[in-house]
Protein backbone atom coordinates (compact mmCIF):
# COMPACT_ATOMS: atom_id res chain seq x y z
CA UNK A 1 0.00 0.00 0.00
CA UNK A 2 1.66 3.40 -0.84
CA UNK A 3 2.18 5.67 1.79
CA UNK A 4 -0.65 8.49 2.02
CA UNK A 5 0.19 12.50 1.30
CA UNK A 6 -1.20 14.84 4.34
CA UNK A 7 -3.62 17.84 4.33
CA UNK A 8 -1.73 20.70 5.10
CA UNK A 9 -3.33 22.18 8.41
CA UNK A 10 -2.15 24.62 10.92
CA UNK A 11 -2.64 22.52 13.89
CA UNK A 12 -0.15 19.53 12.50
CA UNK A 13 2.51 20.82 11.45
CA UNK A 14 5.70 22.46 13.31
CA UNK A 15 5.80 25.15 11.10
CA UNK A 16 2.85 26.42 9.24
CA UNK A 17 3.89 28.54 5.63
CA UNK A 18 3.67 32.07 7.17
CA UNK A 19 1.73 32.94 3.51
CA UNK A 20 -0.92 30.46 3.05
CA UNK A 21 -4.02 30.72 4.55
CA UNK A 22 -5.41 28.13 6.73
CA UNK A 23 -8.20 27.50 3.89
CA UNK A 24 -5.90 26.89 1.20
CA UNK A 25 -6.21 23.24 0.09
CA UNK A 26 -2.81 21.74 0.20
CA UNK A 27 -1.15 18.60 0.33
CA UNK A 28 2.17 17.25 1.42
CA UNK A 29 4.35 13.85 1.43
CA UNK A 30 7.35 14.27 3.41
CA UNK A 31 9.47 17.33 6.00
CA UNK A 32 12.41 18.73 4.21
CA UNK A 33 14.72 19.91 6.91
CA UNK A 34 15.91 23.52 6.45
CA UNK A 35 20.08 23.96 6.08
CA UNK A 36 20.03 20.25 7.17
CA UNK A 37 21.49 19.07 3.57
CA UNK A 38 21.29 16.02 1.83
CA UNK A 39 22.59 14.15 4.76
CA UNK A 40 19.81 15.13 6.87
CA UNK A 41 17.53 12.36 5.77
CA UNK A 42 16.06 10.91 2.71
CA UNK A 43 13.81 13.52 2.55
CA UNK A 44 16.66 16.11 2.22
CA UNK A 45 18.94 13.83 -0.22
CA UNK A 46 15.55 13.75 -2.79
CA UNK A 47 14.90 17.66 -3.01
CA UNK A 48 18.77 18.20 -2.64
CA UNK A 49 18.77 15.80 -6.13
CA UNK A 50 15.77 16.73 -7.58
CA UNK A 51 16.89 20.64 -7.71
CA UNK A 52 20.82 19.48 -9.34
CA UNK A 53 22.01 22.29 -11.09
CA UNK A 54 22.78 21.30 -15.00
CA UNK A 55 26.72 21.91 -13.78
CA UNK A 56 27.00 19.07 -11.78
CA UNK A 57 29.33 16.49 -12.88
CA UNK A 58 26.82 14.06 -15.59
CA UNK A 59 28.02 11.00 -13.52
CA UNK A 60 25.67 12.18 -10.88
CA UNK A 61 22.86 12.66 -12.98
CA UNK A 62 21.72 9.37 -12.08
CA UNK A 63 20.74 10.48 -8.72
CA UNK A 64 18.87 12.91 -10.27
CA UNK A 65 16.72 10.53 -12.25
CA UNK A 66 16.44 8.56 -9.32
CA UNK A 67 14.86 11.59 -7.73
CA UNK A 68 12.44 12.54 -10.69
CA UNK A 69 11.15 8.98 -10.83
CA UNK A 70 10.44 8.92 -7.33
CA UNK A 71 8.28 12.46 -7.42
CA UNK A 72 6.68 10.66 -10.24
CA UNK A 73 5.63 8.38 -8.57
CA UNK A 74 4.83 9.41 -5.36
CA UNK A 75 2.11 12.23 -7.16
CA UNK A 76 0.73 9.51 -9.45
CA UNK A 77 -0.32 7.85 -6.02
CA UNK A 78 -1.58 10.98 -4.97
CA UNK A 79 -3.60 12.28 -8.55
CA UNK A 80 -6.60 11.31 -9.37
CA UNK A 81 -6.67 10.26 -13.74
CA UNK A 82 -8.26 13.57 -15.67
CA UNK A 83 -6.38 15.85 -12.82
CA UNK A 84 -5.12 19.09 -14.65
CA UNK A 85 -1.42 19.90 -13.34
CA UNK A 86 1.11 23.04 -13.59
CA UNK A 87 4.25 23.67 -12.46
CA UNK A 88 4.76 26.52 -10.28
CA UNK A 89 7.41 28.32 -12.09
CA UNK A 90 10.75 28.41 -10.94
CA UNK A 91 13.13 31.10 -10.04
CA UNK A 92 15.15 30.85 -13.31
CA UNK A 93 13.95 30.64 -17.15
CA UNK A 94 14.45 28.31 -19.94
CA UNK A 95 17.85 30.61 -21.13
CA UNK A 96 18.93 30.82 -17.85
CA UNK A 97 22.30 28.72 -17.04
CA UNK A 98 21.12 27.35 -13.99
CA UNK A 99 17.65 26.88 -15.64
CA UNK A 100 16.81 22.85 -15.09
CA UNK A 101 13.87 20.97 -17.00
CA UNK A 102 13.01 19.11 -14.04
CA UNK A 103 9.16 19.54 -14.12
CA UNK A 104 9.20 18.60 -17.95
CA UNK A 105 10.95 15.45 -16.81
CA UNK A 106 8.54 15.30 -13.62
CA UNK A 107 5.23 15.41 -15.72
CA UNK A 108 6.57 13.43 -19.09
CA UNK A 109 7.32 10.37 -16.38
CA UNK A 110 4.05 10.99 -14.66
CA UNK A 111 1.97 10.85 -17.49
CA UNK A 112 3.86 7.21 -18.32
CA UNK A 113 1.81 6.31 -14.86
CA UNK A 114 -1.73 8.50 -14.76
CA UNK A 115 -3.39 10.16 -17.31
CA UNK A 116 -2.93 14.16 -16.19
CA UNK A 117 -3.43 16.70 -18.37
CA UNK A 118 -0.25 18.75 -18.29
CA UNK A 119 -0.73 23.14 -18.62
CA UNK A 120 1.49 26.00 -18.15
CA UNK A 121 -0.12 28.56 -17.57
CA UNK A 122 2.03 30.78 -15.87
CA UNK A 123 5.61 31.97 -16.60
CA UNK A 124 7.93 34.42 -15.63
CA UNK A 125 9.46 37.53 -16.84
CA UNK A 126 12.75 37.50 -15.85
CA UNK A 127 15.05 34.91 -13.74
CA UNK A 128 15.82 35.88 -10.05
CA UNK A 129 17.79 34.50 -7.49
CA UNK A 130 15.94 31.36 -5.86
CA UNK A 131 14.34 31.88 -2.70
CA UNK A 132 16.06 28.71 -0.93
CA UNK A 133 19.24 30.58 -1.83
CA UNK A 134 17.61 33.90 -0.06
CA UNK A 135 15.66 35.09 -2.89
CA UNK A 136 12.19 37.20 -2.63
CA UNK A 137 9.60 35.51 -0.77
CA UNK A 138 6.78 38.65 -0.76
CA UNK A 139 4.06 37.46 -3.02
CA UNK A 140 3.69 41.11 -4.65
CA UNK A 141 7.06 41.01 -5.98
CA UNK A 142 6.70 37.62 -6.68
CA UNK A 143 3.17 38.55 -8.68
CA UNK A 144 4.67 41.44 -10.47
CA UNK A 145 7.06 38.46 -12.24
CA UNK A 146 4.45 36.15 -13.49
CA UNK A 147 3.62 36.26 -16.88
CA UNK A 148 0.04 35.13 -17.46
CA UNK A 149 0.07 31.80 -20.77
CA UNK A 150 -3.28 30.59 -20.37
CA UNK A 151 -5.14 27.37 -20.30
CA UNK A 152 -4.55 25.24 -23.47
CA UNK A 153 -8.19 23.32 -22.39
CA UNK A 154 -10.59 24.61 -20.59
CA UNK A 155 -11.10 23.36 -16.79
CA UNK A 156 -12.58 23.95 -13.58
CA UNK A 157 -9.25 23.31 -11.01
CA UNK A 158 -6.07 23.05 -11.47
CA UNK A 159 -3.10 21.41 -9.11
CA UNK A 160 -0.17 23.66 -8.50
CA UNK A 161 3.07 21.30 -8.20
CA UNK A 162 6.61 22.61 -6.57
CA UNK A 163 9.24 20.58 -5.08
CA UNK A 164 8.92 22.28 -1.40
CA UNK A 165 6.73 24.86 -0.01
CA UNK A 166 8.14 27.27 2.65
CA UNK A 167 6.19 30.27 3.54
CA UNK A 168 3.70 29.61 0.15
CA UNK A 169 4.35 32.83 -1.11
CA UNK A 170 4.99 31.66 -4.92
CA UNK A 171 2.25 29.25 -4.43
CA UNK A 172 0.16 32.80 -3.17
CA UNK A 173 1.66 34.80 -5.75
CA UNK A 174 0.09 31.98 -8.42
CA UNK A 175 -3.23 31.71 -6.66
CA UNK A 176 -4.09 35.38 -7.32
CA UNK A 177 -2.84 35.70 -10.57
CA UNK A 178 -4.99 32.28 -11.62
CA UNK A 179 -7.73 33.54 -9.54
CA UNK A 180 -7.66 37.11 -11.46
CA UNK A 181 -7.57 35.31 -14.89
CA UNK A 182 -9.81 32.56 -14.19
CA UNK A 183 -12.36 33.20 -10.85
CA UNK A 184 -14.19 30.45 -9.51
CA UNK A 185 -11.52 27.98 -10.65
CA UNK A 186 -10.94 25.35 -7.94
CA UNK A 187 -6.38 26.17 -7.04
CA UNK A 188 -5.37 22.98 -4.88
CA UNK A 189 -1.12 22.64 -4.24
CA UNK A 190 0.65 19.89 -3.91
CA UNK A 191 4.13 19.90 -2.35
CA UNK A 192 6.69 16.85 -2.20
CA UNK A 193 7.62 18.78 1.10
CA UNK A 194 7.12 20.95 3.61
CA UNK A 195 10.30 22.93 5.24
CA UNK A 196 10.87 22.46 9.00
CA UNK A 197 13.49 24.61 10.58
CA UNK A 198 15.44 22.53 13.47
CA UNK A 199 17.76 25.49 14.68
CA UNK B 1 -14.21 15.95 -9.52
CA UNK B 2 -11.95 14.66 -6.93
CA UNK B 3 -8.23 15.44 -7.61
CA UNK B 4 -6.38 13.90 -4.93
CA UNK B 5 -6.81 10.28 -3.91
CA UNK B 6 -4.60 8.86 -1.49
CA UNK B 7 -4.13 12.02 1.24
CA UNK B 8 -5.13 12.00 4.98
CA UNK B 9 -6.40 14.87 7.37
CA UNK B 10 -4.08 14.59 10.67
CA UNK B 11 -5.85 16.46 12.18
CA UNK B 12 -9.20 14.90 11.63
CA UNK B 13 -7.31 11.37 12.39
CA UNK B 14 -5.83 13.07 15.74
CA UNK B 15 -9.15 13.80 16.62
CA UNK B 16 -10.55 10.27 15.97
CA UNK B 17 -7.68 8.49 17.76
CA UNK B 18 -7.94 10.59 20.79
CA UNK B 19 -11.67 10.92 21.28
CA UNK B 20 -11.27 6.53 20.68
CA UNK B 21 -8.63 6.68 23.38
CA UNK B 22 -11.32 8.77 25.64
CA UNK B 23 -13.60 5.84 25.59
CA UNK B 24 -13.37 3.77 28.77
CA UNK B 25 -11.67 0.68 28.57
CA UNK B 26 -9.52 1.61 26.00
CA UNK B 27 -5.95 1.98 25.78
CA UNK B 28 -2.67 3.11 23.40
CA UNK B 29 -2.52 -0.36 23.28
CA UNK B 30 -6.07 -1.61 22.68
CA UNK B 31 -6.73 0.85 20.00
CA UNK B 32 -2.98 0.01 18.16
CA UNK B 33 -4.21 -3.88 18.42
CA UNK B 34 -7.46 -2.43 16.83
CA UNK B 35 -5.42 -0.39 13.77
CA UNK B 36 -3.25 -3.60 13.38
CA UNK B 37 -4.87 -4.67 10.60
CA UNK B 38 -4.57 -2.95 6.78
CA UNK B 39 -6.01 0.24 5.92
CA UNK B 40 -7.82 0.39 9.67
CA UNK B 41 -7.79 3.87 10.54
CA UNK B 42 -8.94 5.94 13.72
CA UNK B 43 -11.36 7.55 11.55
CA UNK B 44 -13.03 4.70 10.13
CA UNK B 45 -12.71 3.18 13.52
CA UNK B 46 -14.35 5.82 14.84
CA UNK B 47 -17.46 5.36 12.69
CA UNK B 48 -17.63 1.64 13.50
CA UNK B 49 -17.90 2.61 17.20
CA UNK B 50 -20.70 5.26 16.42
CA UNK B 51 -18.46 7.88 18.98
CA UNK B 52 -20.59 10.55 19.99
CA UNK B 53 -20.53 13.80 18.43
CA UNK B 54 -20.52 15.34 21.96
CA UNK B 55 -17.20 13.69 22.78
CA UNK B 56 -15.80 14.65 18.94
CA UNK B 57 -16.52 17.67 19.51
CA UNK B 58 -15.33 18.03 22.58
CA UNK B 59 -11.89 16.86 21.91
CA UNK B 60 -11.68 18.22 18.42
CA UNK B 61 -12.20 22.31 20.61
CA UNK B 62 -9.08 20.91 23.06
CA UNK B 63 -7.15 19.88 20.17
CA UNK B 64 -7.72 23.31 18.32
CA UNK B 65 -5.85 24.71 20.90
CA UNK B 66 -2.59 22.53 20.35
CA UNK B 67 0.31 23.70 17.89
CA UNK B 68 3.64 23.27 17.12
CA UNK B 69 4.43 20.12 16.73
CA UNK B 70 4.91 17.20 13.66
CA UNK B 71 2.15 14.20 13.81
CA UNK B 72 3.89 11.13 12.57
CA UNK B 73 0.73 8.94 11.47
CA UNK B 74 1.15 5.31 10.73
CA UNK B 75 0.63 4.90 6.86
CA UNK B 76 1.65 8.41 5.95
CA UNK B 77 5.42 9.05 5.01
CA UNK B 78 8.16 9.44 7.12
CA UNK B 79 6.28 7.29 9.99
CA UNK B 80 9.66 5.56 11.54
CA UNK B 81 9.76 2.25 9.95
CA UNK B 82 11.07 0.75 12.48
CA UNK B 83 8.44 1.60 15.12
CA UNK B 84 6.47 -1.42 13.38
CA UNK B 85 8.64 -3.26 15.11
CA UNK B 86 7.28 -2.52 18.81
CA UNK B 87 4.31 -5.17 19.71
CA UNK B 88 1.89 -2.64 19.20
CA UNK B 89 2.99 0.10 16.75
CA UNK B 90 1.32 3.49 17.83
CA UNK B 91 -0.96 5.04 14.78
CA UNK B 92 0.09 8.42 15.89
CA UNK B 93 3.37 9.89 17.60
CA UNK B 94 3.49 13.34 18.30
CA UNK B 95 7.07 15.31 17.66
CA UNK B 96 9.33 18.74 17.82
CA UNK B 97 12.58 19.03 16.37
CA UNK B 98 14.46 18.02 13.35
CA UNK B 99 12.42 14.22 12.03
CA UNK B 100 15.83 13.19 9.78
CA UNK B 101 17.52 12.36 13.24
CA UNK B 102 14.83 9.06 12.83
CA UNK B 103 16.52 7.73 10.15
CA UNK B 104 20.19 8.11 11.81
CA UNK B 105 21.80 5.02 13.63
CA UNK B 106 20.90 5.80 17.29
CA UNK B 107 21.38 3.97 20.62
CA UNK B 108 19.20 4.22 23.96
CA UNK B 109 21.17 4.63 26.84
CA UNK B 110 18.89 4.52 30.09
CA UNK B 111 19.11 3.46 33.74
CA UNK B 112 17.49 4.93 37.22
CA UNK B 113 16.92 8.39 38.27
CA UNK B 114 18.39 7.22 41.58
CA UNK B 115 22.09 7.23 39.89
CA UNK B 116 25.17 7.13 42.08
CA UNK B 117 27.91 8.82 40.85
CA UNK B 118 29.44 6.13 39.33
CA UNK B 119 26.88 5.34 37.32
CA UNK B 120 26.55 9.28 36.12
CA UNK B 121 30.17 8.89 35.15
CA UNK B 122 29.56 6.15 33.70
CA UNK B 123 26.26 7.15 31.15
CA UNK B 124 28.55 10.88 30.46
CA UNK B 125 31.53 8.44 28.82
CA UNK B 126 29.57 6.02 27.62
CA UNK B 127 27.38 8.53 25.79
CA UNK B 128 30.48 10.90 24.46
CA UNK B 129 32.00 7.30 22.92
CA UNK B 130 28.73 6.66 21.11
CA UNK B 131 28.61 10.19 19.93
CA UNK B 132 31.99 9.56 18.65
CA UNK B 133 30.96 6.78 16.80
CA UNK B 134 28.30 8.45 14.79
CA UNK B 135 25.17 7.45 17.09
CA UNK B 136 22.63 9.70 17.99
CA UNK B 137 21.53 9.23 21.66
CA UNK B 138 18.05 8.79 22.64
CA UNK B 139 16.70 8.64 26.60
CA UNK B 140 14.16 9.25 28.33
CA UNK B 141 14.71 13.30 30.34
CA UNK B 142 13.97 11.69 33.23
CA UNK B 143 16.46 12.76 36.35
CA UNK B 144 19.36 10.58 36.59
CA UNK B 145 21.04 8.39 33.83
CA UNK B 146 19.21 9.78 31.03
CA UNK B 147 19.36 13.61 31.81
CA UNK B 148 23.30 12.51 32.20
CA UNK B 149 23.22 10.79 28.74
CA UNK B 150 21.24 13.53 27.16
CA UNK B 151 23.21 16.36 28.27
CA UNK B 152 26.62 14.74 27.83
CA UNK B 153 25.48 13.68 23.94
CA UNK B 154 24.45 17.46 23.30
CA UNK B 155 27.87 19.36 24.85
CA UNK B 156 29.73 16.65 22.56
CA UNK B 157 28.07 18.60 19.82
CA UNK B 158 26.32 14.87 19.39
CA UNK B 159 22.92 14.60 18.14
CA UNK B 160 19.75 12.97 20.27
CA UNK B 161 16.27 12.11 20.93
CA UNK B 162 14.63 12.84 23.87
CA UNK B 163 11.06 10.46 24.34
CA UNK B 164 9.14 12.19 27.17
CA UNK B 165 6.13 9.97 29.24
CA UNK B 166 4.02 13.60 29.06
CA UNK B 167 1.98 15.19 26.14
CA UNK B 168 4.18 17.03 24.06
CA UNK B 169 4.05 20.19 25.43
CA UNK B 170 4.27 19.53 29.09
CA UNK B 171 7.62 19.20 31.51
CA UNK B 172 8.04 16.57 33.35
CA UNK B 173 10.26 16.95 35.54
CA UNK B 174 10.47 20.67 35.46
CA UNK B 175 13.98 20.60 36.74
CA UNK B 176 14.59 19.49 32.95
CA UNK B 177 12.46 22.15 31.03
CA UNK B 178 15.31 24.01 29.39
CA UNK B 179 16.94 20.85 28.24
CA UNK B 180 13.70 19.46 26.67
CA UNK B 181 12.84 22.75 24.70
CA UNK B 182 16.75 22.68 24.04
CA UNK B 183 16.03 19.03 22.47
CA UNK B 184 12.80 19.67 20.93
CA UNK B 185 14.55 23.07 19.24
CA UNK B 186 18.02 21.91 18.10
CA UNK B 187 17.22 17.74 18.11
CA UNK B 188 14.38 15.79 18.16
CA UNK B 189 11.27 15.56 21.00
CA UNK B 190 8.69 12.49 20.87
CA UNK B 191 5.72 11.63 22.78
CA UNK B 192 3.40 9.42 22.14
CA UNK B 193 1.14 10.73 25.12
CA UNK B 194 -2.62 11.33 23.99
CA UNK B 195 -3.48 15.54 24.68
CA UNK B 196 -7.34 14.87 25.67
CA UNK B 197 -7.01 11.56 27.52
CA UNK B 198 -3.68 12.88 29.46
CA UNK B 199 -5.86 16.11 30.50
CA UNK B 200 -9.10 14.31 32.08
CA UNK B 201 -6.68 11.44 33.96
CA UNK B 202 -6.54 11.11 37.31
CA UNK B 203 -2.69 11.70 38.38
CA UNK B 204 -1.42 8.42 39.86
CA UNK B 205 -2.39 6.78 35.94
CA UNK B 206 -0.43 9.28 34.22
CA UNK B 207 2.93 7.60 35.56
CA UNK B 208 2.05 4.53 33.40
CA UNK B 209 3.31 6.88 30.29
CA UNK B 210 6.67 6.71 31.31
CA UNK B 211 7.42 2.89 31.26
CA UNK B 212 4.94 2.96 27.59
CA UNK B 213 7.84 5.52 26.28
CA UNK B 214 10.97 2.90 27.44
CA UNK B 215 8.96 0.54 24.60
CA UNK B 216 9.42 3.10 21.99
CA UNK B 217 12.37 4.34 23.10
CA UNK B 218 13.45 0.55 22.17
CA UNK B 219 12.07 0.36 18.78
CA UNK B 220 13.39 3.51 17.91
CA UNK B 221 16.96 2.18 18.53
CA UNK B 222 19.64 -0.59 16.90
CA UNK B 223 20.19 -1.33 20.85
CA UNK B 224 19.36 -0.13 24.48
CA UNK B 225 22.47 0.38 26.81
CA UNK B 226 21.49 0.08 30.72
CA UNK B 227 24.08 1.47 32.93
CA UNK B 228 22.42 1.30 36.71
CA UNK B 229 18.71 0.01 37.46
CA UNK B 230 17.28 -1.61 40.17
CA UNK B 231 15.30 -4.79 40.24
CA UNK B 232 12.20 -2.84 40.45
CA UNK B 233 13.74 0.27 37.90
CA UNK B 234 11.05 1.11 35.14
CA UNK B 235 14.17 0.64 32.84
CA UNK B 236 13.77 -2.93 32.63
CA UNK B 237 10.66 -2.36 30.66
CA UNK B 238 12.96 -1.10 27.77
CA UNK B 239 14.88 -4.45 28.73
CA UNK B 240 11.79 -6.63 28.47
CA UNK B 241 10.67 -4.35 24.92
CA UNK B 242 14.09 -5.08 23.23
CA UNK B 243 13.99 -8.59 23.82
CA UNK B 244 10.74 -8.98 22.31
CA UNK B 245 11.64 -6.79 19.38
CA UNK B 246 14.99 -8.64 18.55
CA UNK B 247 17.18 -5.27 19.12
CA UNK B 248 20.38 -5.55 21.31
CA UNK B 249 20.54 -5.16 24.55
CA UNK B 250 23.80 -4.11 26.54
CA UNK B 251 24.25 -4.25 30.18
CA UNK B 252 27.35 -2.79 32.20
CA UNK B 253 29.87 -5.04 34.11
CA UNK B 254 29.37 -3.07 36.67
CA UNK B 255 25.71 -3.86 37.23
CA UNK B 256 26.75 -7.37 37.55
CA UNK B 257 28.93 -6.59 40.32
CA UNK B 258 26.17 -5.76 42.50
CA UNK B 259 25.40 -9.35 44.04
CA UNK B 260 22.17 -8.11 45.86
CA UNK B 261 20.62 -7.59 41.72
CA UNK B 262 19.11 -10.27 40.31
CA UNK B 263 17.81 -8.59 36.83
CA UNK B 264 21.27 -8.23 34.90
CA UNK B 265 22.10 -11.70 35.23
CA UNK B 266 18.38 -13.25 34.46
CA UNK B 267 18.44 -10.96 31.31
CA UNK B 268 21.82 -12.08 30.81
CA UNK B 269 20.52 -15.73 30.29
CA UNK B 270 17.56 -14.32 27.96
CA UNK B 271 19.87 -12.83 25.51
CA UNK B 272 21.53 -9.47 26.54
CA UNK B 273 24.81 -8.77 26.29
CA UNK B 274 27.15 -7.81 28.84
CA UNK B 275 29.32 -5.25 27.66
CA UNK B 276 33.00 -3.79 29.58
CA UNK B 277 33.35 -0.49 27.12
CA UNK B 278 32.08 1.03 24.43
CA UNK B 279 34.14 -0.72 22.10
CA UNK B 280 32.70 -4.03 22.82
CA UNK B 281 28.98 -2.53 22.13
CA UNK B 282 30.42 -1.41 18.69
CA UNK B 283 31.73 -5.00 18.30
CA UNK B 284 28.27 -6.11 18.58
CA UNK B 285 26.27 -3.39 17.03
CA UNK B 286 28.68 -4.23 13.77
CA UNK B 287 28.00 -8.18 13.51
Amino acid sequence: MPCQWKKLEPNTVQHWPTRLDPNDECFYAREFVSHGGYQASDTNSLIDNFKMKPQVNKSRWYWRDLAVTRFAQELADLLESGTCIAAIPSSKKPDHPEYTSRYEDLFTKLQKLKTVIVETPITILESKQSSRTGGNRDIDKIYKNLVWQGFKKTTDHVVLVDDVITTGGHFKACQRLILEKCPGIRIIGVFWAKTIWPN
Amino acid sequence: MPVVQNAVSLFEEMVAYEALLAQKGETLKTISRRLRSPGATPSALAKTDHLSSFLREKVMEYLQTKRGFSVLFKGAFQYPEKLQDAEDPLAIIYAKGDLGLLESPSISIVGTRKASPEGCKRAIKLSRELVGANFTIVSGLAVGIDTEALTAAIETGGRVIGVIGTPIDEYYPKENRELQDRIARKHLLISQVPFFRYKNEAFNTRRFYFPMRNVTMAALSFGTVIVEASDTSGTLTQARACLRQGRKLFILESCFKNSQLAWPLNYEKRGAIRVRSTGDILEHLST
